[in-house]
């Protein structure tokens, strides 16, 4: 009884609440999972119990970000497919430090047959450029240029950050939630 | 040790200086050997002292202690000194600063080696020497009371020199002979202590410190490795509780319980070289002969805690799958078939028993995944099929044992179990799994649950039993505060949040008597020694005062 009172109040409250699915990719060290963590600052880190892959809802303003954390070798890609549905925003780390042209090559493709999906046509790309700090990163031009951004059909926004200090993290996601087209 | 220069000067009165310098290879303090060797001397103290550079016979030694070249003061007298002497017919200089140099240099290098400096104290080796100097600085005031006395500062490393007159010039070198002899003993006996000290911290010597028995050791471990495995691991090791052998460490893993197992999972999922090849040593500890994929998997994911990230769980299922292969070559056709089902397995678990999931048709999708993964061959649908049901009648999980909980102060504690607890603002009773340890009873929800909904601190606090009306709740116990005021108390929220609780007092009901005893003693013997109270009273003292 309680329990059902409990709930019908929770639900009155987390109306005003919208719930968006985002999906997070990126090559490996390119700082997701710091990304991730640092959009739950000030909040108790508590990952997932469930044994399996990171999920984290991320509150942000009033819209619940749900976000995955998706990645691991070629032969597994087939599985992330799932999380394309429904998917309302992309955010997609590099590694600002990384000049090597195949790990952009590699996260070009990557984007591309994302963006290719039917689901996320419509989906707005938020370019993290992580490890800004490092000396002699990228540019967002030279982001730009190396992952042939203007080719992208998605609305797209290149953000510099450093997610260890979680600088510019709230700026990208402040475009990325204004640019989700929320019901 | 790379080159440990001895500087042991010998300048002569001709200014004819010879630098003694030599190499040591191996970390074994021989400096009083190669003093000896330059003190070579004084080993016919019967006769007079002669040296082959020097042709004069009537030779007058002075030692020259020189502690601190950058000490201007002992500069100076030292100028002074050697004036006053007028004649140095035959000086030697023995820089003991290099001694200490070297010294100090070998023990920088020893703890650099194994990263500890906790065992080392440099005052001690200096109140040694400065002990043995001062004895033979008194012995030269009284013999040498006609001349100008050294200006030792006792409180500071300076230069001063040692005169010898002729007539007790034997005796003179004798005792010094002696006191450099015994001093140099010392320094080695003090240096030996720590070596053997770091040499056991490095985990060179096998038989640990007596005063520190394994236990000790392995609690030290288990805060530290919880804290940071990284470094746990490493204390294990220098400690020699475990060999460093990656199949040793694995073991050592696998059978230590009170290891957090998410932190086992962080060492496993670390995806450094070392981490690695633990982790591959780790996935030969289990013997999966015969055993179905997915039991396996529960096995091996129930003894450490996966981390979640994708690129972790994909190293982790990479070296499982091997291994599972190679116990079981005919089960399936490679090592990849193994690590896609198992990465697949992985993500039913998680969308079918994650609430923050919502998938539709996971059965369908799981088995179009799995469809052709077994190089191209289709996997049986018999068998797909019991899979999936086995993974939705039994989520894998960590296989939490009872006292063996995630975080640093979970581990060990004094005592667990259900009880009812009274609600802070409205009354009801809610039944709790209780963990009491390190003077704090935390509460949970569930007995399996890694965040507490609420923590108590035993601090300033009472335990005693109450008269309890109801009938129901006939064992209760309040845990109130003895200063009178609201006891401390901190509550999670949902979210994540930490508030401070709404309790005026704990009342918490056990289902017996004995139980409720045993509560109450554990808990009287965790109420911590009133470290606030005081804080409180010194706080107040100072406030008189002012």
């Amino acid at each position: 009884m309680g329990k059902s009172i409990s709930k019908a109040i929770g639900g009155l409250f987390s109306s005003k609440q919208e719930e968006a699915r985002i999906v997070m990719i990126g090559l490996d060290s390119a700082g997701k999972t710091t990304v991730l963590y640092r959009l739950k600052l000030g909040e108790v880190v508590m990952t997932t119990p469930t044994i399996g892959f990171n999920v984290e809802s991320v509150q942000y303003k009033n819209v619940n970000l749900a976000v995955w954390d998706l990645g691991g070798q070629e032969m597994v890609r087939p599985l992330w497919k799932h999380y394309y549905k429904h998917c309302k925003g992309i955010i997609l780390v590099i590694d600002a430090s990384d000049r090597n042209e195949q790990r952009h090559q590699e996260i070009r493709d990557e984007l591309f047959r994302l963006a290719g999906e039917k689901d996320v046509k419509n989906a707005p790309v938020l370019i993290l450029n992580n490890k800004k700090d490092v000396k002699g990163s990228m540019s967002t031009s030279e982001v730009t240029e190396a992952l042939d951004l203007y080719e992208l059909q998605n609305e797209y926004y290149i953000q510099n950050t450093c997610a260890t200090m979680g600088t510019g993290l709230f700026d990208g996601m402040e475009w990325l939630v204004d640019s989700m087209n929320l019901k | 040790m790379n080159n440990s220069s001895t500087n042991i000067k010998w300048v002569e009165s001709d200014s004819s200086c010879i630098t003694d310098e030599e190499e040591e290879n191996e970390p074994t303090f021989n400096f009083s050997d190669q003093i000896k060797n330059n003190l070579n001397f004084f080993d016919r103290p019967n006769q007079p002292i002669t040296n082959d550079k020097t042709n004069d016979e009537n030779l007058k030694p002075i030692f020259v202690y020189d502690f601190s070249s950058s000490d201007s003061d002992g500069e100076e007298i030292t100028k002074e000194e050697t004036c006053i002497t007028n004649e140095p017919n035959n000086i030697k200089k023995i820089k003991y600063q290099s001694i200490i140099k070297l010294i100090n240099e070998a023990e920088r290098e020893l703890t650099n080696s194994s990263g500890y400096t906790k065992y080392l104290d440099y005052d001690q080796i200096k109140s040694k020497i400065k002990e043995e100097f001062g004895t033979i600085k008194k012995i030269k005031r009284r013999r040498k009371r006609q001349k100008k006395q050294i200006n030792l500062e006792t409180n500071k490393w300076s230069t001063f020199e040692i005169y010898s007159s002729q007539d007790d010039e034997l005796s003179e070198y004798e005792y010094q002979y002696e006191s450099i002899n015994k001093m140099e003993k010392d320094l080695q006996s003090i240096m030996n202590n720590k070596i053997k000290k770091i040499e056991k911290f490095g985990g060179l010597l096998d038989n640990g410190d007596q005063n520190k028995n394994k236990k000790e050791l392995l609690e030290e471990a288990t805060k530290l490795f919880n804290v940071n495995p990284i470094n746990g691991i490493n204390y294990c090791i220098e400690n020699a509780l475990v060999k460093n052998n990656y199949r040793k460490i694995a073991n050592f893993l696998l059978s230590t319980k009170c290891f957090g197992k998410r932190q086992k999972g962080e060492l496993l999922g670390y995806g450094t070289e070392f981490s690695n090849k633990i982790l591959y040593s780790y996935a030969n500890c289990f013997n999966f002969k015969d055993q179905l994929i997915d039991d396996s998997l529960r096995d091996y994911l129930g003894s450490f805690r996966i981390p979640n990230e994708a690129q972790k769980i994909d190293k982790i299922m990479e070296i499982f799958s091997n291994r599972y292969h190679s116990v079981n070559t005919n089960f399936f056709s490679s090592p990849d078939t193994v690590y896609l089902l198992s990465f697949y397995i992985i993500w039913l678990n998680n969308n079918l028993h994650n609430s923050r999931v919502k998938i539709k048709n996971l059965k369908k999708k799981f088995f179009q995944n799995c469809g052709n993964i077994d190089s191209g061959n289709n996997l049986s649908e018999k068998f797909l099929t019991d899979l999936y049901n086995r993974i939705v009648a039994k989520e894998i999980i960590l296989i939490n044992d009872h006292g063996e909980s995630e975080t640093v102060t979970f581990s060990n504690p004094e005592k667990t179990g259900w009880l009812v607890k009274q609600g802070g603002r409205v009354k009801t009773w809610k039944k709790r799994w209780f963990l009491l340890s390190y003077n704090r009873i935390y509460y949970f929800k569930q007995e399996k649950d890694i965040d507490p909904c609420g923590i108590i601190p035993l601090e300033e606090v009472e335990v005693k039993k109450i008269q309890s009306k109801s009938k129901k709740r006939k064992f209760a116990f309040e845990i109130c505060s003895i200063l009178g005021e609201e006891t401390v108390g901190i509550k999670f929220e949902s979210r994540g949040n930490h508030v401070a609780g709404r309790h005026k007092s704990y009342i918490i009901s056990a289902s017996s008597g004995n139980e409720m005893d045993d509560w109450i003693k554990e808990i009287k013997k965790n109420i911590a020694g009133g470290q606030i109270s005081k804080i409180l009273e010194s706080k107040k003292e100072n406030f008189k005062y002012n």
